[in-house]
């Protein structure tokens, strides 16, 4: 069925967050995010912050955190002191803090008189500070907006923040961040609440994508670009997704999390028309019950000490069950509040219990819990503080649904497309100035100098490469998303007398046929190479028809100049009267054969290295002269 | 301090700093919280925390129009006034279990006591003691603090031989009235040179005192004095009686070395793993758990019944001078004249300082005779850190010893120059002062220096 946005209210804005490729933002490391080879170890702990006591349960906090032990993995040239918290900050990256600029400017947003640099609080182990560094770089105006196919959508604000490291494996109570992500800049843009339908998250994404791309200093590929996306509708909350990074898949992503709410929306008026005015689950310890389960998944938990708490959902039977989006249940949906709290899971009514071997159990428990055909049961198994935790998470869940949707900023699952709980949603971050880092004064004349580096869009290219190169549309279009766009440019500007459409079509057809059919490690080749060759296209020592030729072969032996593997593999183009010859002599080898057949003899002998439409009419006058 | 302009329209609209306003500039309105004006920002420019938590500056122009807002204060702005420093209700105090150690805490400043005031960004070192220990409330498991004392809050560059003294009578006051050990917590850029001085002026110690700082302030999740305050608890509760720095070993937060108060150095000016012991190993290792792994075995023990006399009579009137290339003599006159009781040199390699340049205005030689005829004491300590001084090896030591310069073998350069304060306030007599000088007093000389040692 499909969602009618505008009649539920539907309401989203996105932030979008790219990485930049200009070396990290106050270190002087790498940004190409390499988690290869060499590398040094150095495990932390994260504390409860001095100040902290006027909003947060010091104790509880430390308690949570001080059974968490941070490895985090240096590679060789990616991580120094810096990214170690061993070392202030330097000076922030210059090219960085002009390429946002530049980008702010680009969008026509307000660029402050000064920027300072804050310190955001993070104690998930992502940022080995326990902040991240962060500076608004723009605010929006209301000239500040994309004009998209469904009307305006306004930005609203700009900022430069650092990277937070990249979690490589979760163990326990062990948690190994790889340290190369830490620092590398990222443009964070936030755009207004303005977005009309999951369409419209598409295209407002791309939108942004291609006018970040028309920077050479944004990082390409997986994970360099990442949409958070803010949704609520009528009636509901706002919940943030964070950190998608599929743009063909993100229309997708947002009709699922529509779709959640309205689930969420819809059983909240379910259980107001039962009469559910207050759940009142509690739990129970009912690890008596257990003792001699057969159930192998319950009996070794509990002899690793764990206990068995349950409780009843008065009016909840089959409803976790029900797909609260496509692929997931509302039951799994509830089991992460669990997870969120070190437990495995949970089990409960709605699934099929035999397959836990615990039909004979559940049927105790129902009497215990003293519940009835339309209620649920649930249980959770675990050491005594994860099973109370857990389950209190998944009773403060419940009695949520009497409310409709939770506030929360939610992780999304790429492979379903789902998004899943992650933590309640955070108000506006508390931040601090990094006092490590000095404010930047931007002046009007700064602003002007720099400006004068704005690139062109990649918007603007595209109409250019129609108008001038005579590209058609698809062609002029591809070649501004393709990652060979500057070997393009270089290559037109200083090969005027090729067509451009053939330089073109072998960077967009000729490469990636080379790659997917023949599987050519096209990476293998660089700008220089391709430069070179085209340079033998353009002196007339290489013809277009032999240049998938040339790259397989440069592929294999890279050792080869272009002038070699013209001559040592016979790639010259021949002139028309060694074609003659050699047509002459097929003609003379085979008196007998038909027009057609010489053509073909001919055509597979100068493969190439002549204009294959000038071979047909050659034969065809030789044959002629022949004749007479 | 902003310019006279802004405080102008600031005090014409009754706005104070923390209150919230907005300000308009060519039709556009921003609001947030008006923040001093800090060091580095420029003054013609307003600082904003805006609802966001962002801070930002504008520019005030002709047309800017500065006004106070009535709209309702973000919810996050008014729990950033809890954070505010100096409201100390927000402080919940740690409580400790009096069968547990007793044990006393002296906090004099320093990135272990410092930390941003969230309201207006500020670095203060001001924070009260216990707030540090809200970052650690696992102390209470180890000892009963039942006394924190904070004589002054400074930085510890800001550390003069007066505060020395103070924190050196304040150790034995607490140790003879009852506390089983004591914690210094110090900034870490002057950190070895108190810990000398209190090794110096406390000499029959037979409790243990532990001095400890931090790299990173406790404002982040990330505070190293966290772990060092932990192990340093458990040092004192243990039965090693000495003053000791007890701070990171590596850069994980793992354990901590426990390194002889004179026979350690700042050596990195960020890491946590900074303190190293030189020219010896360290006494030994300490986690948080309270395992211990002694390293060098000399070491005084634990003696509950005997009472500390703090002796921190102490000559101010000293000076150390770093020797490089081409120093002129005339700084040591410049000292003479002033009528200087004592310099430590801090000479180059085995003890040198230049005393025969080809330009004999640069020679050393006459200005040390001067010094000598002067009574002043010369101590020649190896700014090279490792290794030992020795006045035999090449000719120009062996003139420096004639004129009466005492070697200090391989003591560290500042604690030569802590000792030359103490011995200098002790005694007059030439003979005796060289003595001292050259007695182990503190386990300032290693008897021999063993390989391992070298970049511990």
């Amino acid at each position: 069925m499909d969602i009618d946005y505008k009649s539920i209210g539907f309401k989203c804005g996105l932030e979008i967050h790219q990485a930049l490729d200009t070396g990290k933002l106050f270190c002087n490391c790498s940004s190409a995010f390499v988690e290869k080879g060499e590398f040094t170890e150095i495990k932390r702990h994260l504390r409860p912050v001095a100040g902290e006591t006027g909003t947060v349960d010091a104790s509880a906090r430390f308690e949570s955190l001080r059974k968490r032990n941070f490895i985090y993995h240096a590679y060789k040239g990616e991580a120094c002191l810096v990214e170690m918290d061993a070392e202030p900050p330097h000076d922030i990256n210059e090219k960085a803090k002009k390429t946002a600029l530049l980008f702010a400017m680009l969008l026509n947003m307000d660029i402050p008189d000064e920027i300072h640099v804050m310190r955001k609080t993070v104690t998930d182990g992502s940022a080995t500070s326990g902040f991240q560094r962060t500076a608004l770089v723009a605010t929006g105006n209301d000239k500040s907006y994309l004009d998209t196919s469904k009307g305006k959508v306004y930005l609203e604000n700009m900022s430069l923040e650092e990277d937070a490291s990249k979690i490589m494996e979760k163990n326990g109570n062990k948690v190994h961040y790889s340290l190369s992500r830490l620092g590398i800049p990222l443009i964070e843009l936030g755009t207004a609440p303005d977005i009309k339908d999951a369409d419209h998250v598409k295209e407002t994404a791309a939108k942004i994508g291609s006018l970040l791309r028309s920077f050479p200093e944004t990082k390409r590929g997986i994970g360099t670009i990442r949409q958070d996306i803010n949704i609520s509708v009528f009636d509901g909350a706002r919940t943030e997704i964070k950190g998608w990074q599929d743009l063909s898949r993100i229309k997708l992503i947002t009709e699922n999390e529509v779709r959640r709410h309205l689930f969420l929306l819809d059983l909240k008026s379910e259980l107001k028309d039962k009469g559910i005015k207050k759940i009142d689950s509690v739990p129970v310890d009912v690890t008596d019950i257990f003792v001699n389960t057969k159930s192998r998944v319950i009996s070794d938990l509990i002899k690793r000490n764990a206990i068995v708490l349950a409780t009843r959902l008065t009016g909840f039977n089959g409803i976790l069950k029900r797909e609260i989006c496509p692929k997931k249940t509302f039951g799994r949906e509830l089991a992460e509040y669990a997870k969120s709290f070190g437990s495995n899971g949970m089990i409960h009514t709605d699934e099929d219990l035999s397959k836990y071997n615990l039909v004979h159990e559940f049927n105790l428990l129902k009497e215990k819990l003293d519940a009835c055909d339309d209620d649920l049961i649930l249980i959770i198994a675990e050491t005594k503080t994860i099973a109370e935790q857990s389950i209190g998470a998944v009773i403060k869940r419940t009695k949520y649904c009497l409310k409709g949707v939770p506030e929360e900023t939610r992780i999304p699952n790429h492979v379903t497309a789902t998004s899943s709980y992650a933590r309640p949603l955070s108000g506006a971050h508390r931040m601090y100035p990094e006092t490590d880092v000095k404010t930047m004064r931007i002046t009007s004349d700064y602003l002007a100098k720099i400006r004068e580096d704005m690139p062109e869009t990649l918007e603007s290219k595209r109409e250019r490469f129609e108008k001038d190169l005579k590209l058609n549309a698809e062609l002029a279009s591809a070649i501004i998303t393709s990652p060979h766009l500057s070997y393009f440019e270089t290559i037109t500007q200083n090969n005027k007398n090729i067509n451009a459409k053939d330089i073109a079509n072998f960077f967009i057809n000729t490469l990636s046929d080379l790659k997917k059919r023949e599987n050519i490690d096209i990476s293998k080749l660089s700008q220089t190479d391709f430069e070179d060759m085209f340079a033998q296209i353009s002196e007339g020592k290489l013809l277009k028809y032999t240049i998938s030729q040339f790259v397989k072969i440069k592929v294999k032996h890279p050792e080869l100049f272009a002038t070699e593997i013209i001559t040592n593999y016979d790639l010259a183009p021949l002139t028309e009267s060694e074609v003659k010859d050699t047509i002459n002599k097929i003609i003379i080898d085979n008196p007998k054969a038909p027009m057609g057949a010489i053509i073909g003899m001919s055509m597979s002998k100068l493969k190439g290295r002549f204009d294959g439409k000038m071979i047909a009419v050659i034969v065809n006058n030789l044959l002629l002269k022949n004749k007479n | 301090m902003y310019s006279k302009k802004i405080k102008d329209l600031l005090e014409t609209e009754k706005i104070a700093v923390g209150t919230r306003l907005s300000i308009t500039i060519d039709n556009k309105t921003t609001e947030g919280l008006l923040l001093p004006n800090a060091d580095d920002c420029a003054k013609d420019i307003i600082t904003l925390k805006l609802d966001s938590g962002y801070n930002m500056g504008i520019k005030v122009t002709g047309d800017t129009t500065i006004k106070k807002s009535d709209t309702h204060t973000a919810a996050d702005i008014i729990s950033e006034e809890n954070y505010e420093l100096g409201k100390k209700r927000d402080i919940k105090k740690l409580v400790f279990d009096k069968k547990k150690p007793k044990a006393s805490l002296i906090a004099t400043g320093g990135t272990i006591s410092s930390r941003v005031d969230y309201k207006t960004g500020a670095v203060h070192m001001l924070m009260e003691p216990e707030e540090i220990l809200t970052t650690t409330p696992e102390l209470k498991d180890i000892i009963n603090l039942t006394s924190i004392l904070s004589p002054f809050r400074i930085a510890s560059e800001d550390m003069t031989p007066s505060e020395w003294q103070n924190i050196a009578e304040l150790v034995a006051k607490e140790l003879n009235s009852g506390a089983e050990g004591v914690i210094v917590t110090h900034g870490t850029d002057t950190l070895h040179y108190t810990a000398a001085a209190l090794s110096f002026m406390l000499p029959d110690l037979k409790k243990p005192v532990a001095l400890v700082g931090a790299q990173r302030s406790p404002d982040r999740a990330s505070f190293d004095g966290a772990m060092n305050l932990v192990c340093a608890s458990r040092y004192i509760t243990g039965n090693i009686a000495e003053v000791a720095i007890v701070m990171h070993a590596t850069m994980n937060d793992d354990y901590c070395l426990i390194n002889r108060g004179t026979k350690v150095r700042k050596m990195h000016t960020s890491r946590r793993d900074a303190f190293r012991p030189i020219n010896t190993l360290p006494i030994g290792t300490i986690y948080a758990c309270g395992k211990l792994d002694i390293i060098d075995n000399h070491y005084k023990t634990r003696d509950n019944r005997q009472k500390v006399i703090a002796d921190t009579r102490f000559e101010k009137k000293i000076a150390m001078i770093h020797i490089y290339p081409g120093i002129n003599p005339e700084i040591l006159d410049y000292h003479i004249d002033k009528g200087y009781k004592g310099i430590v040199l801090n000479t180059t390699a085995l003890g040198h300082v230049p005393m025969a340049t080809m330009d004999k205005n640069l020679s050393w030689l006459k200005a040390l005779k001067r010094a000598q005829d002067k009574n002043m004491t010369i101590i020649s300590a190896s700014q090279t850190l490792y290794g030992t001084t020795h006045a035999h090896v090449y000719r120009s030591a062996v003139e420096m010893e004639k004129l009466g310069i005492i070697f200090v073998k391989d003591m560290l350069p500042e604690t030569a120059y802590v000792k030359l304060g103490c011995v200098l306030g002790r005694t007059e007599d030439k003979d005796e002062i060289k003595n001292l000088m050259l007695t182990d007093l503190a386990g300032e000389f290693s008897e021999k220096i063993l390989p391992k040692s070298f970049l511990y």
